[in-house]
């Protein structure tokens, strides 16, 4: 199996924190994957790969956000995990609108309904985000921090999107993501 | 970019050092310095060996006393970070976070509300690789601080080699300390890396320990050329 990483990072350096992490997670499990930045994907690279991990970016870095090099995803028929800001440009993809609202810290996530990705009810995770997504179809929500609806899947894809970092503390996630979908 | 660095002088701040230098300008080592060895977050032995690591790598610094307490110290952080951006344009910091969902997210939420950019390259690095970079960059580090069952006062002073390193990952395997020690079971000192002009060459120490809790406090020092 190959999984294609993609980076959101306008800044290398960042790359470090928020792809890093994953690409070793992934290695560890001995998955094959090849780590492209999002400008630099060409309609062949999708071809090549089973799966997609879109990864996060700094909280100030949302320049991913600018221009339509995602519009390729509404037509991607393979599994896309979006973790962090890989979720808000799932969101986007789909005709979510994203508000601002900065969470940082650990907390409490619900499971609102269940799925492939999450065992548990009730689990801790990382959040590193300045935006919320305001759900919309096709879209629906798996699980809450709060009021926000914090994981999020296709209705009928597998497309999910985890607005929180699951390699922080819940790499399960990852791990179920790739075996399970 | 401009980066001010979070310094402490140990291994995980200088090596993100090296890493972001690759990348952006370091314009500035902040360091903060507890008036309390219970300090929440901050590395403490040695932190007045920071003036001279900066002088060392010909950065400038800015040292602030913190007061003792959680929330102060963060306040203290704040007013370093605000006179960084004002003295030295600052537009991003860097720490050596390696683990700690605590540390990092205390850091990001002062960065945002400064505007900040917060770099973190050291994030969920393994203990195990971490130590081995720093030994293949060339780092000269010396264990200056010990504090869990069963470090000794053997290990304080020790300079991190291949050998040591072997014992640390023993220990790690048998009693779960985390060797890179950001825990808090291990402080590290830098003496020399590629980034310094000149290396510190400790002249004076003097060791303090009890049950398995020690510290290697430098007296005296100076710089020497390399």
């Amino acid at each position: 199996m190959r999984i294609l990483l993609i980076s959101l990072c306008s800044d290398p350096l960042s790359e470090l924190e928020f792809v890093k992490p994953i690409e070793h997670i992934l290695k560890h499990e001995g998955i094959n994957l090849i780590v492209k930045h999002y400008m630099k994907i060409s309609p062949g690279d999708s071809r090549l790969v089973e799966k997609v991990i879109i990864c996060g970016s700094a909280l100030k870095d949302n320049f991913f956000l600018a221009g339509e090099w995602f519009r390729w995803l509404s037509d991607f028929e393979k599994p896309i995990l979006g973790v962090g800001s890989g979720a808000q440009v799932i969101a986007k993809a789909f005709g979510c609108n994203l508000i601002r609202k900065t969470k940082i810290g650990v907390f409490k996530v619900r499971l609102i309904k269940e799925n492939k990705l999450v065992d548990k009810r009730v689990f801790y995770a990382y959040f590193l985000t300045g935006r919320a997504i305001e759900l919309a179809k096709p879209l629906e929500s798996l699980a809450k921090v709060g009021n926000i609806d914090c994981m999020v899947k296709h209705e009928s894809r597998e497309i999910y999107g985890c607005l929180f970092h699951p390699e922080v503390m819940s790499s399960e996630i990852i791990m179920n993501f790739i075996l399970r979908t | 970019m401009r980066l001010g660095a979070l310094f402490s002088g140990g291994k995980d701040s200088c090596l993100a050092i090296h890493k972001a230098q690759a990348f952006h300008e370091i314009s500035c080592l902040i360091s903060l310095i507890p008036s309390s060895e219970e300090s929440y977050i901050f590395h403490y032995p040695n932190i007045w060996v920071t003036r001279f690591q900066a002088e060392a790598m010909g950065l400038p610094i800015i040292q602030m006393e913190t007061e003792i307490g959680e929330e102060k110290e963060l306040t203290s952080l704040s007013k370093a970070l605000k006179l960084a951006i004002k003295r030295y344009g600052i537009n991003g910091v860097i720490t050596g976070a390696i683990k700690s969902t605590y540390q990092v997210s205390r850091i990001q939420k002062i960065c945002n509300r400064l505007g900040l950019w917060c770099f973190n390259p050291l994030w969920l690095k393994s203990q195990e690789e971490l130590m081995r970079e720093i030994l293949k960059i060339g780092f000269e580090v010396i264990i200056s601080g010990i504090f869990a069952y069963p470090l000794d006062s053997s290990f304080l002073g020790r300079r991190l080699d291949t050998n040591l390193l072997a014992e640390l990952i023993n220990l790690w395997r048998k009693y779960g300390i985390n060797i890179a020690g950001e825990g808090g079971e291990i402080e590290t000192t830098v003496l020399d890396a590629p980034m310094f002009k000149k290396r510190i060459k400790v002249t004076d120490y003097e060791i303090q320990y009890r049950d398995n809790s020690g510290i290697f406090k430098i007296k005296s020092l100076r710089l020497v050329d390399k």
